[in-house]
């Protein structure tokens, strides 16, 4: 990924030329009255935007040659305002888009607007500088256009989510009893340094993908099914990697853990400590024990008339 | 599964996320596994730290379309389901049972007909009297109840049909679902019993619609009792039964350009019209009377049909209606139908090997063009394609078509790839080019 404020100038040496041709054939701009020139720009952008500084000729090759140029011509000629090509893509994915927007709001309403605000950005209802800002203009080919519309609707819908949340009514903080809500408790003492120090040089020494499985499984809920498909693997595949993740970490931080002097069985027993419990047990301490003083080195002989409450 | 301890699950979730994210074409080229080994990495280790990425990732994964596409094209084609239903399987269940009796009884029906044809004899018809039938009567379904059972009681005629050719019995299972559910499982029970037993006892109309029926006189009358709604037939010359029986089944046929509502109830109903039945000579008394059943439930059955057909047609001719929309698929490969306002999706199959990149409908006709002068017409909402070689001037359509434009059945224009345009003004046989 390259930062967008810096893009490597790409020169489409003459080797490219005859790739370019044929993609450029291939991809039926000619149809949208989408000439070679511009098409030659677009690649050039786009290798601009993807390819490393200094990419050899076969890189260059291979980016280009991976993407979908049919579509590329579609929605660049659409950007350009072409009429045929407008009607193209109200043919193909008209319907499409309201089906997309119905399938990641889960509500008929929402879907439509999401829909319709959707496009209103790819036809470019804005304008900037006396130019039409289309969304259209930043697809590059690299996935489908149809994958890449979904993408543009999930992200836009994410950012809608996030402003609505933000906008959030007093009524409705009231109703959820913020006003009534406690004041935070005292921070709990922290997890021992060295089982943190252990968890993140273990999770460190882990290969993105295992991560992935790791932060979309436990922290995002995914189901077993859901990973599989976004890795194109099987179900199986996913919950086999995730059992030997779990039992390969544990025994990874353990084996740090003793190197550093701690036992086994302190090491076993502190990945299991939740720094939650650790608060909550400190409540109940302080509840159940209330006349005597937290974490006192002294010992207290128990009373008769000691017990909970 | 192995738990994962508690503190790994902390320290996953106080990872710092990245400040740069990856733009929509990168995510799209991920989840759609396009990325090379040196880019897919750099975007997981992205997802590994990024919730909001993930989240996008997951919202816009296209499996649940796959899927529902994926379980439309496992079944049988349905415009008004999106799964199999239990009553669904079971007419399919029982329309399998009555095609395998039908066709037994159609095979053993022809043989006795090629053993008799010799000795039969030509009568003259008797005049019928018939009551006009309405729709409700037409659309006999299995709410009929008994009563409603054919006999011989006069009041009612129905006019009998000489035997059918060989290829007129054969129809098509779906037809025999569809019919199944206009015509009184009783009736037909009745209609049986008094056959002698002879031939399905099934309640499902496709076998009485191919009951075999002996070769019968040209014209000769047998009643059936409708109970408290009459159905009749008016004694017509062979011509008007031979029109009756197209007209029936018209809306098959892409001559007669039905209107779309028509046409979907026809998606079912891919057999061909029967042609009018030979002139038949004299057949034995044993088997006038199994003819003469037969006869009135094949006009018990075509009669329920066509009124059954035209209580859809104007029921969908009103603003309820939801016209058919047609798409392609996202690699162009197939062509994707949708009866419900684009709620689901069926993939049709055309042709293989084709990527199809526009598609024009215009009620029951639809035109797809793709690559390489690839040109597909379709008269029947999808359900039988011919493919096209438009040619002007000597010279065939070659080029990749981008653009299908049809404003009526006859007027069509293509446009290409390389900016010709070819216009048809006649359905697509002749074409010139501009």
């Amino acid at each position: 990924m390259t930062a967008p404020s810096v893009q490597p100038v790409v020169e489409i040496s003459a080797g490219l030329e005859a790739l370019v041709a044929s993609l450029y054939r291939k991809s039926g701009g000619e149809a949208f009255a989408l000439s070679y020139q511009q098409f030659a720009g677009i690649l050039k952008e786009i290798a601009g935007k993807y390819a490393t500084a200094g990419a050899t000729s076969g890189e260059l090759h291979e980016l280009f040659s991976s993407l979908r140029v049919e579509e590329l011509a579609l929605a660049r000629a659409c950007a350009f305002g072409n009429e045929k090509a407008w009607d193209v893509f109200l043919t193909r994915f008209r319907v499409k888009l309201y089906d997309m927007a119905e399938r990641i709001t889960r509500d008929y309403a929402g879907a439509r607007e999401l829909a319709d605000s959707l496009y209103a950005d790819l036809y470019g209802t804005e304008s900037r500088d006396g130019q039409r800002n289309c969304k259209l203009a930043s697809y590059t080919g690299r996935g489908s256009l149809e994958g890449w519309l979904r993408t543009v609707m999930a992200q836009e819908y994410i950012n809608r989510y996030r402003h609505q949340k933000r906008l959030v009514s007093l009524e409705e903080k009231e109703e959820d009893g913020s006003q009534f809500a406690a004041a935070d408790p005292e921070p709990a003492s922290e997890v021992d340094s060295r089982v943190q120090s252990a968890t993140d040089a273990a999770l460190t020494a882990l290969a993105a993908e295992e991560r992935f499985l790791l932060a979309s499984y436990y922290l995002d809920g995914r189901t077993l099914a859901e990973i599989a498909r976004q890795l194109h693997v099987h179900e199986s595949t996913i919950s086999r990697k995730l059992d030997k993740l779990a039992k390969s970490l544990r025994k990874d931080i353990v084996a740090r853990l003793t190197k550093q002097g701690m036992s086994r069985r302190q090491a076993e027993e502190s990945m299991e400590i939740d720094v939650r419990d650790l608060q909550v047990n400190i409540r109940q301490h302080l509840t159940q024990k209330s006349d005597h003083p937290t974490f006192s080195k002294e010992e207290v002989k128990p009373q008769a008339e000691d017990g909970i409450g | 599964m192995e738990q994962l301890p508690k503190i790994v699950r902390e320290r996953l979730q106080v990872t710092p996320k990245p400040e740069v994210h990856p733009d929509a074409d990168l995510l799209t080229a991920f989840a759609e596994n396009s990325l090379p080994e040196r880019e897919r990495t750099p975007v997981l280790e992205h997802l590994s730290q990024c919730g909001d990425c993930r989240e996008m990732v997951a919202l816009a994964a296209p499996e649940v379309v796959l899927e529902q596409v994926a379980a439309v094209a496992a079944m049988p084609a349905s415009p008004s389901r999106t799964r199999p239903t239990w009553s669904s399987r079971l007419i399919l269940g029982w329309g399998t049972l009555a095609a395998c009796i039908a066709i037994g009884v159609l095979l053993l029906r022809y043989q006795t007909h090629e053993r008799n044809l010799p000795q039969l004899a030509s009568r003259e018809a008797a005049p019928a009297n018939v009551a006009p039938m309405s729709n409700e009567a037409a659309s006999i379904d299995a709410k009929k109840r008994p009563g409603s059972e054919p006999s011989a009681s006069p009041g009612l005629t129905a006019k009998l049909e000489s035997p059918l050719p060989p290829q007129a019995r054969l129809k098509s299972r779906d037809k025999r679902e569809s019919v199944a559910k206009a015509v009184s499982p009783m009736v037909a029970g009745r209609l049986d019993e008094k056959q002698g037993g002879a031939g399905a006892v099934s309640g499902e109309a496709g076998a009485l619609a191919l009951r075999p029926a002996p070769a019968i006189p040209q014209q000769e009358q047998v009643t059936v009792s409708g109970g408290a709604d009459q159905v009749a037939m008016a004694d017509k010359p062979q011509e008007e039964a031979k029109a009756t029986a197209q007209s029936s089944s018209a809306t098959q046929t892409r001559a007669a350009a039905p209107p779309p509502a028509a046409s979907s109830q026809a998606e079912n109903n891919n057999a061909p019209a029967p042609p009018p039945p030979p002139a038949s000579s004299v057949q034995s008394k044993s088997s006038v009377n199994s003819i003469a059943a037969f006869a009135r439930k094949k006009d018990a059955f075509e009669t329920a049909q066509a009124a059954a057909l035209q209580k859809e047609t104007a029921a969908r001719m009103n603003a309820n209606y939801v016209p058919t929309r047609w798409s392609i698929s996202a690699d162009g490969s197939t062509l994707l139908r949708s009866n419900d306002e684009g709620r689901t999706w069926n993939p049709v199959n055309v042709a293989s090997n084709v990527v199809f990149r526009a598609v024009s409908s215009f009620g029951t006709e639809v035109w797809a063009g793709g690559k390489n002068g690839a040109l597909y017409h379709s008269a029947d909402h999808g359900q039988h394609w011919v493919k096209v070689k438009p040619s002007a001037n000597g010279a065939e359509l070659t080029d990749d078509i981008v653009s299908v434009e049809f404003t009526d059945s006859q007027h069509g224009k293509l446009t290409t790839a390389d900016g010709k345009i070819w216009i048809t003004s006649d359905g697509g046989n002749t074409w010139q080019v501009q």
